[in-house]
């Protein structure tokens, strides 16, 4: 199993940080790649940018003993921990990520990096503009 | 001093004079209980006793001129009868009474001193209730000092003392059988049978004339036995019949301890008053505190009920050991037990023969958890339902050695002596140190239940002295060696005056030397019972004894007590003290030790003693005889597990397990009590044991213990996923094998249409049912098998969102449950269509449904589940604003939360009557209320309790802390059952309400249209279906609380845009 970590600050409260992470409809918005999301809940599919006809189920969980929300791609099985940390009092957020990547896909780990930066500085951004 | 004498002649005198008692009957009485209950009394609390039939104002008119008449007979005095305005009483300081002077001298062990305060009848000339009531209890105890002082005459060999002492005991109790029986014996032994045949027909004749009843077969038996001849000598009677409890007969003059036993008396005389509580005797072993619980319990038996069991330090002892031995006690002087009653057939399970005198059949089982639950309160209704009849007195002897449930259930039970006529004595040595008992006593104490800790010291020498005369020793040197080596030790200094009187050169110098000084003593019978008796580690019935090798039972028992190593209980032979055993046990060499046990375990055996599998395997394995033990560990663990006690049914299955560890029924029996204990990785290590045992070539065994695996992961623990695995598993199983189609097969086909459907995977749960019909075809499903399909036709429905149509096939599965006697599995279907019927909207129906499974509850006594229902029952009534019905719910939730001393209940509790207050717009006590149950970690969801918090906070205008509750919503860790994908809709509107509060307009509306337009995309019901699926599985309830009602939402928000002049989103 290949991983990465990757975080950003975002000067806005968790809570409008957790709002885009846990309402797939708006992951077009901030994660790199994805163009649509159908499902809601737990269940979900991407659509990746340019493939409207490639689905990629996901599921979406949270673990309660260390607060944190996890994507798994059912396709690649890609998995993606992401977990939010009060700053300032709460007025900011260190939002973090952890990224596992199955052997047989090692080939994306470069590709994936550079997605992830991105994402997590967007979702950053976005957060701060709603709050 | 004023002094009034009330036995006998009624007199009082001042200083040394004596002055006239008032002639009015009133003013007699009031002297006397003034004088009976020195200190001051409320005025209005003397007038309501005395002139109960008049106005209050007029019995405090009677109350003065009483009063007024008092003084004037005590020459208006005001030192002795002090009168304020709303209090008069004796001041305790200036008052001598001969009824208190009697129990002083009696607690300083001079018995013949205060008989001769017993001059006649206490105030002869009254007779009122309290009057007849302070009269026994003064006659008892007299009888009860003259009973001892006959005992110790006779066990000097001083016959005629004794038969004095018996005579005026007879002539104190004329109508006492048990007194005329003394009489008969003793005079009878001391060669005057005529006497004590006239002594006989003396009663015979009261008997007949004043109550027309005829002499018990007992004292009839005597009487001929007297005709017949000389009384053989036998066995002293064991003080189980005199008291009735297990205590020793022949006790020692309690010396000392007066302060001590004050504590206990004003204990119990609060519990008499139904203000019960708990005293809890601390010391080292030896101290006198087991003759301090006699002395109390011999006091308390006069007026009240008196009950006793002990700890025990036992290998293999089963789980409540201490209770059965109480519940056992109890039953035998309170009661005959009521045919109808609800706790005999439960608390059968502890003490066998319960279940034969209530004539019912035990309740089914449910849960482990919901077992012990309803094994606890069975445990409470008993002694409640015997202190409902006199006061209690529950004497738990030795808690230092009791065993974790059996603590656990005195913990329950002792919580609600505070408001029960029930005292509860606790004895326990300080070392070495058990943090369960003190855990118990914090729990008590936290409880609000007054607890006493008194801690008994050593005797001072002039103490010891006393002890060791009281025993015979009658030479100054003697008792002077015996102060020096008892170091204010009471049991070793009885011991080792003992071991002076009956002529010993010198004084033992341990109490290990004192008793086998006396053991020395023994013959070869007397001997080997007291060393069958020590190597049992609790008190022998009599039919076990019966059949030890101990040829000349009777005669050996008869020497073994008079040695005073042993004495007999209610039947049972038992030493003297559990100190004496301990050391005698000590005194026992290998081999003959484990010869003692082997043979115990066969003597125990035969006798047929029920749940004394643990104990028998204990002593085979302390003979070394593992292989015999096997069988015993395994029932043992049976037996542990049928009352819920999962540790110690593990650690039986454990224990059998290092014996042999090849036998797969060992390793499913121990996964099926890891499952009920929650300890995951346990149960798979089980399990796979297990199935490798079994292999492959036993398919069908295979294939029940798939089912039996599965079976687990949906009773004791929730996991579908698990359960799906091994209901597949078992499937392929039978597919492979070709094994034939039987009742397994069905069993997995519904399993698999269960997990299946709670999955969401409608299509595959359709499938097996269709697969499952086709296997079962017409022929009648058990209850069970029709529960499991209707369940799962159910779960089909509820994921496709067809929530009106699912109730259905969830009250039939509700009512197959029933007649399969599972209560709980009805509380789940019930509960579930209750749910369907709420997200249908249809919550007049829901009412119905939860009304009908809480009556299903309260039949079969499952309190946790009987409480849930008021849970859920209280959100449903609030949803339609019946709030005054619903605050009643959660008032019955939080009584049961209290009987049940269930932390979480009370939290859920504080959740609900919270939201009940937002319903009804009062948010300050709503926020508090929400705050609470969140700091006591509810068991509810923890991010919609922190949103309903922050809303009723944004309401109130308090924006700051709402804001930082929606912050801490976010940080909630969350679960399916949380709803998680309404949760940003739900925190956008709150987020909006603050916006609102602060009369920021436009973030406002931003907020609320960004929630309106969450609440849109959720309008789906498949999608409910699937959230509610979860709440089952993470909340182990069902989600009446918790329903989810988009278009509500949506009409809410709507309402507030409009209020704010904004669009609503479509």
């Amino acid at each position: 199993m290949v991983r990465f970590q990757d975080e950003a600050r975002a000067d806005a409260p968790p809570e409008e940080v957790w709002k885009l992470l846990y309402d797939p409809t708006r992951f077009p918005e901030w994660w790199v790649g994805i163009e649509t999301v159908v499902g809601d809940g737990a269940d979900l599919t991407f659509f990746p940018e340019g493939y409207p006809h490639f689905p990629m189920p996901q599921q979406l969980a949270t673990r309660r003993e260390d607060r944190q929300v996890v994507v798994s791609c059912l396709v690649s099985h890609l998995r993606f921990d992401w977990r939010l940390e009060p700053l300032d009092g709460g007025k900011a957020t260190r939002i973090r990520v952890d990224v596992q990547i199955p052997p047989e896909e090692g080939h994306r780990l470069d590709a994936q990096r550079a997605v992830i930066r991105e994402s997590v500085e967007r979702l950053a951004h976005l957060a701060e503009t709603e709050a | 001093m004023l002094r009034v004498q009330l036995i006998g002649e009624f007199r009082v005198e001042l200083g040394e004079c004596p002055i006239p008692v008032p002639r009015s009957r009133p003013a007699q009485a009031l002297l006397g209980w003034l004088a009976l209950n020195p200190g001051p009394h409320a005025r209005a609390a003397l007038a309501a006793r005395f002139w109960p039939d008049v106005l209050d104002a007029s019995a405090r008119a009677n109350l003065r001129n009483t009063i007024w008449v008092l003084r004037s007979a005590i020459a208006g005095d005001t030192d002795h009868l002090v009168a304020t305005r709303d209090s008069v009483g004796f001041a305790a300081d200036t008052l001598w009474t001969d009824v208190a002077e009697f129990g002083r001298l009696v607690r300083e062990g001079r018995a013949e001193a205060a008989l001769e305060l017993c001059r006649g009848d206490l105030l002869p000339d009254l007779d009122d209730d309290w009057v007849l009531e302070a009269r026994d209890q003064q006659r008892r105890e007299a009888g009860e000092v003259l009973v001892r002082l006959a005992r110790e005459a006779e066990g000097r060999g001083e016959l005629d003392r004794a038969v004095a002492w018996s005579r005026r005991r007879a002539a104190l109790e004329p109508l006492s059988e048990d007194a005329c029986r003394d009489l008969m014996r003793r005079l009878s032994a001391a060669g005057n049978r005529s006497g004590a045949l006239a002594a006989y027909a003396s009663l015979s004749d009261r008997l007949r004339r004043e109550l027309r009843m005829a002499t018990s077969p007992e004292t009839r038996a005597l009487a001929e036995r007297i005709r017949q001849g000389p009384l053989s000598e036998g066995p002293p009677p064991a003080v189980g019949e005199a008291h009735e409890t297990r205590l020793c007969p022949d006790l020692p003059s309690l010396v000392g301890r007066t302060p001590e036993l004050s504590v206990l008396e004003r204990a119990w005389a609060d519990a008499r008053a139904g203000r019960g509580g708990v005293v809890v005797l601390v010391g080292e072993a030896g101290i006198g505190k087991t003759r301090l619980v006699a002395e109390i319990a011999a006091r308390a038996s006069g007026n009240g009920f008196v009950a006793a069991g002990a700890g025990l330090d036992l290998d293999g002892a089963a789980p409540f050991a201490l209770w059965a031995e109480l519940i056992h006690g109890l039953v035998a002087v309170a009661g005959p037990v009521p045919a109808d009653t609800g706790w005999a057939p439960q608390l059968a399970l502890l003490a066998p023969g319960l279940h034969a005198a209530a004539g019912g059949a035990p309740a089914p089982a449910a849960s482990p958890e919901l077992e012990r639950a309803r094994l606890f309160e069975a445990a409470a209704a008993m002694v409640e339902w015997a202190a409902a009849r006199r006061p209690c007195l529950l004497v738990m002897e030795d808690v230092h050695a009791a065993d974790p449930a059996s603590l656990a259930l005195a913990a329950y039970v002792a919580r609600r002596a505070a408001r029960l006529p029930l005292l509860v004595v606790i004895t326990r040595r300080d070392l070495p140190p058990r943090p369960e008992v003190d855990a118990l006593l914090d729990r008590l104490r936290a409880g609000g239940v007054p607890t006493r800790e008194v801690l008994l010291a050593a005797l001072a020498p002039a103490e010891i002295s006393r002890l060791a005369e009281s025993v015979g020793l009658r030479s100054p040197a003697g008792v002077e060696r015996v102060v020096r080596v008892a170091d204010g030790n009471p049991l070793l200094a009885i011991e080792t005056a003992r071991a002076l009187a009956a002529g010993s050169p010198e004084p033992p110098v341990t109490l290990r030397a004192a008793v086998r000084a006396t053991a020395g003593g023994l013959d070869v019978d007397a001997r080997a019972l007291a060393e069958f008796a020590a190597v049992a580690g609790r008190d022998l019935e009599r039919e076990e004894a019966a059949l030890l090798a101990v040829p000349g039972l009777a005669d050996a028992m008869v020497r073994a007590v008079e040695a005073g190593l042993l004495a007999v209980r209610q039947g049972r032979v038992a030493y003297r003290h559990a100190l004496l055993r301990e050391v005698m046990l000590a005194d026992i060499a290998e081999p003959r030790r484990a010869w003692l046990h082997e043979a115990l375990a066969e003597a125990i055996a035969q006798a047929g003693g029920r749940r004394r599998a643990g104990e028998i395997a204990g002593h085979l394995r302390l003979a070394g005889r593992h292989d015999r033990a096997l069988s015993h560990l395994v029932d043992a663990a049976a037996d542990a597990r049928a009352v819920a006690a999962l540790p110690e049914a593990a650690g039986f299955l454990e224990e059998a397990l290092l014996i042999r560890d090849d036998d797969p029924e060992i390793w499913l029996a121990l996964c099926e009590v890891e499952a009920w204990r929650g300890r995951h990785a346990e149960i798979r290590r089980a399990f796979d044991r297990a199935a490798t045992l079994i292999g492959s070539s036993r398919p069908g065994a295979l294939v029940e213990a798939h089912l039996r695996y599965a079976r687990l992961w949906r009773g004791a623990l929730c996991e579908p996923k698990e359960c799906h695995q091994h209901y597949r598993a078992a499937l392929g199983l039978i597919d492979e094998a070709g094994l034939a189609a039987d009742a397994g097969h069905a069993e997995a086909l519904a399993g698999v249409a269960w997990s299946e459907a709670v999955a969401g995977a409608v299509e595959a749960a359709e499938e097996a049912l269709r697969d499952l019909h086709r296997l079962v075809g017409r022929s009648r499903p058990s209850d069970l098998l029709a529960h499991d399909v209707g369940v799962a036709r159910a779960h089909i429905l509820i994921r496709q969102g067809r929530f009106a149509e699912s109730y259905g096939p969830l009250i039939a599965a509700a009512d197959s449950a029933r007649a399969a006697g599972r209560a709980d599995m009805v509380y789940g279907a019930l509960g579930w269509a209750a749910s369907a019927a709420g997200a249908a909207g249809d919550f007049d129906r829901a009412l119905t449904l939860v009304d009908r499974a809480l009556g299903v509850m309260r039949q079969a006594g499952l309190r946790p589940l009987e409480a849930l229902l008021e849970s859920a029952r209280a959100s449903i009534l609030a949803r339609l604003d019946r709030v005054a019905d619903a605050r009643d719910g959660v008032g019955r939730l939080r009584d049961l939360a209290e009987l049940l001393d269930d932390g979480r209940l009370t939290a859920l509790a504080a959740h609900d009557a919270g939201m009940v207050e937002m319903t009804a717009g009062r948010h300050e006590d709503a926020e508090a209320l929400l705050a609470e149950s969140l700091a006591r970690s509810a068991p509810v969801s923890r991010p919609l309790t922190r949103l309903a918090r922050a809303e009723a906070l944004a309401l109130l205008g308090r924006c700051e802390e709402a804001e930082r509750e929606v912050t801490e919503t976010a940080l909630e860790p969350l679960l399916p059952s949380d709803f998680p994908d309404t949760l940003v809709a739900r925190l956008a509107r709150v987020q909006g309400l603050i916006a609102r509060s602060r009369g920021d307009r436009a973030l406002a509306v931003r907020r609320l249209q960004e929630a309106a337009r969450g609440w849109l995309r959720r309008l789906d019901p498949v999608s409910m279906g699937h959230a509610y699926s979860s709440a089952l599985i993470d909340l182990g309830r069902v989600p009446v609380a918790g329903l989810v009602e988009p278009q509500r939402e949506l009409e809410r928000l709507t309402v507030e845009l409009e209020e704010l002049g904004a669009e609503v989103p479509s």
